[in-house]
């Protein structure tokens, strides 16, 4: 070998300053992927940081979650004057503005960042990926004592099972966290206090539940009812409370508890008593944004703002106002719900008194004109007011309570109205039988005994109807009719031998129930606002003074007692066992001899 | 079909292009938009969908078996990425379709859309003889993930067979999910699709809509991403139910792709160049492991088997009970439930929704409990099914299987061809290919 065959020829040269060139080349296009990697990530990094700080720090608010246009809200709700809604309301539009402005702008911030992410991203990726290209080399062949051992299969099954023993632990966290606690179960882990079961027929019959007792018609379960009393000498009055607020509605009673209403123009209230004592246990407002928001109604000083009864199941009790204002309430005060039905369009004030079948309330709203009726009979869901179903009603305005009739075979609400008397099933408020047998202003409700029911109002007639019929009955399906002595307040009473009416001015007429056969007529001279009550064979009726006859209609009027509440009243009379609830015109009255003892529930 | 289609999509057109309710007069003279109505997806896009989703497997298989090419592979990725992912917003994909198909089979009230069957099975069927080409070049989701890988790092095996037990988990979830109507959770869970529609290519509020400005699926798909960097495709070999599906069918295909075009000359430079470790050694110059304790640990395991599938079923059925209260129905039993019971005051939206329909309680307690029913059920059989997952898994890793040469597994390799240019046999063949002198 020669020191020439050393020496690099010009071709070699010429290869390597080939390499070198290319080698540079090499290096330099690294270093730009490189530096473009860098640039675009330090970029992504900066911009995802941003819209991550601005995502949590973020000082807008939506709409929904602004506490201060809620505020605002609210307090539209409460003013009533003018100018100061104006204010209110300019602040909330200035407000809602600005929230919006923000949400959108809080939204083309995130997009453009969104955006900006993905076009450093691409740029990073591609910045790196060229970086990494350029650095590939191929491997070079491994000498048999470099080759790595296979996978170990052992470490692999151990990771297997250690997956497997992890994917348990999730479970059980997740049974932890999220299982438990199914229905009716407290979040807390105890108990729920589960609502009950709606009564049965026979529970519902021991109380006092709605206007006119648990069949509407004004009977007594009991027999043991005083048949004297003074209020002003508190003869046999076992106790008398002040009732706060005014109201024409009469007490409803569940075991130790008695519930009243109260209204005035500006306030509404429901309250509850201890039967024992008579003691005030929890006196409730009932207040809705729409009452906030409207004038009171027009009514009839007579009618009052709180006329219509409440009514109660020993779970929950409920009332109505004429400011349509209904509320429910558990036995213990709670509120449960309250909401609006929205203006009632009927004269005087809204009167009808509130039913409660099984989980629902039936509420009979009848308003409108004979040429306009806009009269519907609504059930709402107990628990939430939410309405359950909703039937319209071809009637104009009414008065009167319907009444839930348990005939032979199948139960019936009857409604009475101008013109037409309905039954609906109560279930689901489908039409069973109706009758047009009406005219005016109805206000006396209708009654019910073994398989009649029946209606009558001034101007129409005394009308005996055969409850279990189907379709329009007018002409096919009643027993007899009647128009002497037709009421316009108070509503008829009867015991299945007689139907008695009464007028406001104090006629009374008692007719056979079988036939319609005027059996007597007898005059009082006093006014009468309030239905009377049956007891036994004892009729019960209390004039506007306070006054209550106590008589039978075998062979005649025939006066047994004669007992003075000595107050003003328009109520109907509660009968429980051994005692008699009458609500005055200030007062709530317990009647009864001292020995008695309250049974029921608290 | 596409009749049916037309006459489903009329009733709806004429209804969307009307105003339900009569429109409020402004007194400050505003003017109410007028109604924008989008245009309904015609049909025609649904075809086009399965007809670009049959070319690009066909394309996929040829480039990934006959062509070899890596590079043309990368082109069909980024091009069924830019279709499918960002044009078509990852919707509609082959791995949500697992569920329309589940739902399909188990409610007959479910009308299945055509594109999601044939989403569901072509990729299936391909896969059965060309092995997993659909993951190499066709799936949004494995595009996205293969681009970003960078600089990938070898994950050590083991943890890869342990990891790999979560893709057959989220399958059986996902499938019992979509079975009891409670949630499509591979599609509320897709980390990639808020990315995805992040380019307002034919939804320009497609993003804002699906995750009302959500930053959160944004967060979780650019964490794949970033994981992506260093760790090829985390979702695909971890995670995707579809691809779990693949594995278990790939492993059975006709043909596959190889890493060497001809015969394997065991140089080990193909070694370390799969990023999914998908390449298995030849075993023949490893000593073979004790042959006792291998059958005496079989044995063990196929012993464990029925008790591993006895104890998922028990433990599943109770995983029903808080699965269950995914289903919307549930929640609303129990809302409404709680509400009854004075437990809660007021009401909310979910409970409100009931009330409006005016049916009883009682028929959304039954429901609820119906749904409960067919959770306890589902719950026990998720149970067995991953209890079956852990035995097989456990018991593939304890056969001793002999091998001659380098080898992509079946079930993993997806066929990205990143291994071919590693082979001196095929660099041989590339060279001849293009007419070089193939000795130096
Ligand atoms: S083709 Fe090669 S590199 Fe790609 S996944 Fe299969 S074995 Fe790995």
């Amino acid at each position: 070998m020669t020191a020439d065959a050393n020496k690099p020829t010009d071709a070699d040269k010429t290869n390597d300053a080939q390499q070198a060139r290319q080698d540079e080349l090499a290096r330099v296009r690294y270093q730009a992927a490189v530096g473009t990697a860098i640039v675009a990530g330090t970029f992504c990094l900066l911009v995802g940081i941003t819209l991550a700080v601005a995502h949590f720090q973020r000082t807008t608010v939506g709409l929904d979650e602004s506490e201060e246009l809620n505020n605002l809200r609210n307090a539209l709700l409460k003013v009533s004057d003018p100018e100061d809604r104006k204010v209110i309301r300019e602040d909330i539009r200035r407000r809602d503005l600005e929230l919006r402005q923000g949400f959108f702008g809080r939204r083309a911030f995130t997009k453009t960042g969104g955006y900006l992410l993905l076009a450093g991203l691409v740029v990073f990726i591609a910045g790196a990926g060229l970086a990494a290209a350029c650095r590939k080399r191929l491997p070079t062949p491994l000498r048999a004592d470099q080759r790595k051992p296979a996978i170990g299969a052992q470490a692999a099954r151990w990771a297997v099972t250690v997956i497997a023993v992890t994917l348990v632990a999730g479970g059980v966290f997740v049974v932890a966290y999220y299982g438990g606690a199914p229905d009716g179960e407290a979040p807390d882990g105890g108990q729920a206090v589960a609502v009950k079961a709606p009564p049965g027929r026979e529970e519902i019959r021991k109380h006092w539940p709605r206007f006119r007792g648990p069949d509407g018609s004004g009977h007594s379960a009991y027999t043991n009812i005083p048949t004297t009393w003074n209020g002003k000498t508190g003869e046999n009055i076992l106790w008398k409370t002040p009732v706060p607020l005014p109201g024409e509605n009469s007490p409803v009673v569940w075991g130790k508890r008695v519930f009243l209403s109260g209204a005035t123009e500006q306030k509404r209230e429901v309250y509850c008593f201890s039967a024992a004592d008579g003691k005030l246990l929890w006196q409730k407002p009932v207040s809705t944004p729409a009452s906030r928001m409207t004038d009171p109604p027009e009514i009839l000083a007579d009618t009052g703002f709180a006329c219509p009864t409440c009514a109660t199941d020993g779970r929950f009790v409920c009332a109505i106002f004429a400011n349509a204002d209904i509320a429910c309430f558990d036995v213990d005060g709670r509120e449960r719900w309250v909401r609006n039905l929205g203006a009632f369009k009927n004269s005087y004030g809204y009167a009808s008194s509130l039913n409660i079948y099984r989980s629902t309330l039936l509420v009979l709203v009848d308003q409108g004109t004979p040429s306009k009726p806009l009269s519907y009979l609504l059930a709402l869901d107990l628990m939430t007011g939410k309405t359950a179903w909703r039937t319209e009603r071809p009637v104009s305005s009414s008065w009167a309570t319907p009444i839930l009739a348990h005939t032979a075979k199948r139960e019936e609400f009857i409604t009475v109205g101008c013109p037409w008397v309905i039954a609906y099933n109560p279930a689901d408020g489908k039409e069973l039988w109706r009758a047009k047998v009406l005219d005016g202003d109805v206000a006396p409700s209708p009654v019910y005994h073994s398989g009649t029911a029946f209606t009558v109002n001034t101007g129409a007639q005394l009308t005996a109807i055969p409850t279990g019929g189907s379709g329009d009955i007018t002409k096919t399906g009643i027993t007899w009719t009647a128009e002497d002595g037709l009421p316009d307040i108070v509503s008829p009473v009867t015991d299945g031998k007689v139907v008695l009416l009464v007028t406001t001015d104090g006629l009374l007429t008692c007719y056979a129930a079988a036939d319609g056969k005027l059996l007597w007529e007898h005059e009082i001279d006093a006014i009468f606002m309030s239905s009377p009550g049956l007891v036994g064979d004892k009729f019960y009726l209390m004039d506007e003074k306070g006054v209550m006859r106590i008589f039978i209609t075998a062979g005649g009027y025939k006066e047994v007692a004669k007992a003075e509440l000595g107050e003003k009243s328009h109520s109907s009379p509660a009968f429980l066992d051994g005692r008699l609830y009458l609500h005055g015109k200030k007062h709530l009255f317990c009647i009864g001899k001292k020995r008695t003892s309250l049974t029921g529930p608290d | 079909m596409p009749i049916l289609v037309a006459l489903f999509l009329m009733p709806a057109a004429s209804a969307l292009g009307a105003e339900r309710f009569a429109l409020p007069k402004f007194k400050s003279g505003y003017e109410l938009p007028p109604l924008e109505v989008p245009p309904a997806a015609s049909d025609a896009l649904e075809y086009l969908d399965v007809a670009a989703l049959a070319a690009a497997l066909a394309l996929a298989s040829y480039l990934a078996l006959r062509a070899r090419s890596r590079r043309a592979l990368w082109v069909l990725m980024a091009a069924s990425l830019v279709y499918f992912g960002f044009y078509r917003g990852g919707c509609i994909c082959s791995i949500g379709a697992i569920q329309n198909v589940v739902l399909a089979l188990l409610d007959n009230g479910y009308a299945i859309p055509f594109t999601a069957v044939a989403f569901f099975v072509i990729p299936l069927a391909v896969t059965l003889l060309f092995g997993r080409t659909f993951c190499a070049a066709v799936c949004p989701l494995g595009a996205l993930q293969d681009i970003v890988a960078v600089r990938p790092v070898r994950v050590p095996a083991w943890l890869d067979h342990g990891l790999g037990l979560l893709a057959y988990v989220y399958l059986g979830a996902a499938v019992l999910f979509a079975a009891t109507g409670a949630a499509f959770l591979i599609c509320e869970y897709d980390p990639f699709v808020a990315i995805f529609r992040l380019v307002p290519f034919t939804r320009p509020n497609a993003m804002m809509e699906a995750f009302g400005g959500s930053m959160g699926m944004l967060i979780l798909g650019a964490g794949f991403v970033l994981v992506g960097l260093f760790i090829a495709r985390p979702y695909c070999r971890w995670l995707c139910p579809y691809g779990a599906m693949l594995r278990l069918l790939s492993r059975a295909s006709k043909w596959h792709v190889t890493i060497t075009p001809d015969e394997c000359v065991h140089c080990t430079l193909c070694e370390d160049s799969c990023p999914l470790g998908a390449i298995q050694k030849p075993t023949t110059d490893l000593p073979r492991p004790d042959r006792l304790i291998d059958r005496r640990r079989l044995a063990l395991l196929l012993i464990l088997v029925p008790l591993l599938l006895a104890g998922g079923g028990c433990f599943g059925r109770y995983l029903g009970e808080p699965f269950s209260r995914v289903h919307f129905t549930v929640q609303q039993a129990e809302r409404v439930r709680l509400e009854e019971t004075g437990q809660i005051t007021g009401t909310d939206d979910i409970s409100d929704a009931f009330y409006k329909t005016q049916r009883p309680r009682e028929e959304l307690y039954a429901e609820a409990g119906a749904i409960r029913g067919r959770f306890d059920i589902g719950g026990t059989l998720l149970g067995v099914w991953v209890g079956l997952v852990v035995a097989v898994k456990l018991i593939h890793l304890s056969v001793y299987r002999t091998r001659t040469d380098y080898e992509p597994d079946r079930a993993t390799c997806l066929s990205c061809g990143r291994c071919f240019k590693y082979c001196p046999v095929e660099r041989k063949r590339l060279k001849t290919l293009k007419g070089e002198p193939t000795t130096p």
